[in-house]
């Protein structure tokens, strides 16, 4: 997970902030922890987070193509 | 020492949920100051917000999209105990600001050095003590002045034996003492962060008072959840997961 944000944003997470964010997601149950067992435990979207996470990027889509518009029209 | 005993910095609750996974990660990081101040902050966060340890009671099985917490129960911290760590704040701060000011202004006088050369002079002074590039002169009334002279001092010292030279009943002490300024510097330093550690201490105490004061709340948690297995809303298996989970 720490790569795959690594890769995507070009920033490292350490481990404190990255389950300061699972712990937040976890708690508003848009995330969910798999299985009980194993250190390596992987997480999944809940439906709630798919709608949430579905949401935010449709408003980060029309949030950058407005930018995108303006920076063109100058 | 192992990387993973930073972890005990984190709440007890928070690290019975989360401490093995992120045990791993920390094992497998290098160890480097950005991991350490990742974790003293994450540690902080986690205590500022005693909730995110808790178990969650949505169901792996069930769905997440029904949240069956009741919205953010950790964050009613009685008004109070609310009032009363505001206080200690202020008063914790308080006295670091006075601790502060009192550093700035000593209670021995300060002159300048031609005000001291004429207090020498005029035979008004008992004792002078050199140290450094200050010294302190004890008048023969009693009171004390400082004054901060040249060093190597050319000037006080020599004022003080002309005068002794001149009025030999009445001997002025001398004593040149080497200034001690290694341990000063250490001991003002470590002075000056004292009410510093002293805040930091009370907001980890705070904190951790605050994470076990809500100890009943789970058995309100497991209340909740027997009504929700009596309404048919969650199974049997799901309410003896999430009951062994609160109580673990």
């Amino acid at each position: 997970m720490q790569h795959d944000i690594e890769r995507i944003s070009g920033r490292r997470l350490g481990p404190g902030s990255l389950y300061g964010a699972i712990a937040r997601l976890e708690k508003a149950g848009l995330i969910e922890a798999l299985s009980d067992k194993g250190a390596r435990r992987p997480y999944r979207l809940t439906a709630a987070g798919s709608r949430t996470l579905s949401s935010e990027l449709e408003s980060m889509r029309k949030l950058a193509a407005a930018g995108t518009r303006r920076l063109a029209a100058r | 020492m192992r990387r993973r005993s930073l972890l005990r910095l984190y709440p007890l609750r928070w690290r019975q949920r989360y401490e093995e996974e992120v045990g791993e990660l920390v094992d497998d990081a290098p160890l480097s100051v950005s991991l350490v101040v990742d974790l003293v902050r994450g540690a902080f966060d986690a205590h500022a917000h005693p909730e995110l340890g808790a178990p969650s009671l949505v169901g792996s099985t069930g769905g997440g999209d029904i949240p069956l917490m009741p919205r953010s129960p950790g964050n009613q911290v009685p008004v109070i105990v609310r009032a009363l760590v505001a206080l200690i704040l202020v008063f914790v701060v308080g006295l670091g600001l006075l601790y502060a000011y009192r550093a700035q202004t000593p209670a021995v006088p300060t002159v300048s050095l031609t005000q001291a050369l004429s207090d020498v002079q005029e035979g008004r002074v008992r004792a002078v003590t050199i140290e450094g590039n200050q010294a302190t002169l004890v008048f023969t009334d009693g009171r004390t002045e400082r004054t901060t002279i040249p060093e190597p001092d050319t000037v006080l010292a020599q004022a003080v034996t002309t005068r002794n030279q001149a009025d030999p009943p009445h001997v002025i002490e001398l004593r040149v003492t080497q200034a001690s300024s290694d341990f000063s510097v250490v001991g003002s330093i470590f002075l000056s962060i004292l009410p510093l550690l002293l805040l930091v201490a009370l907001i980890f105490l705070a904190a951790s008072a605050f994470a076990r004061s809500r100890g009943p709340q789970r058995y309100e948690l497991l209340a909740r959840l027997g009504d929700l297995k009596a309404r048919g809303l969650i199974t049997d298996e799901e309410f003896q997961r999430e009951k062994r989970r609160l109580l673990r």
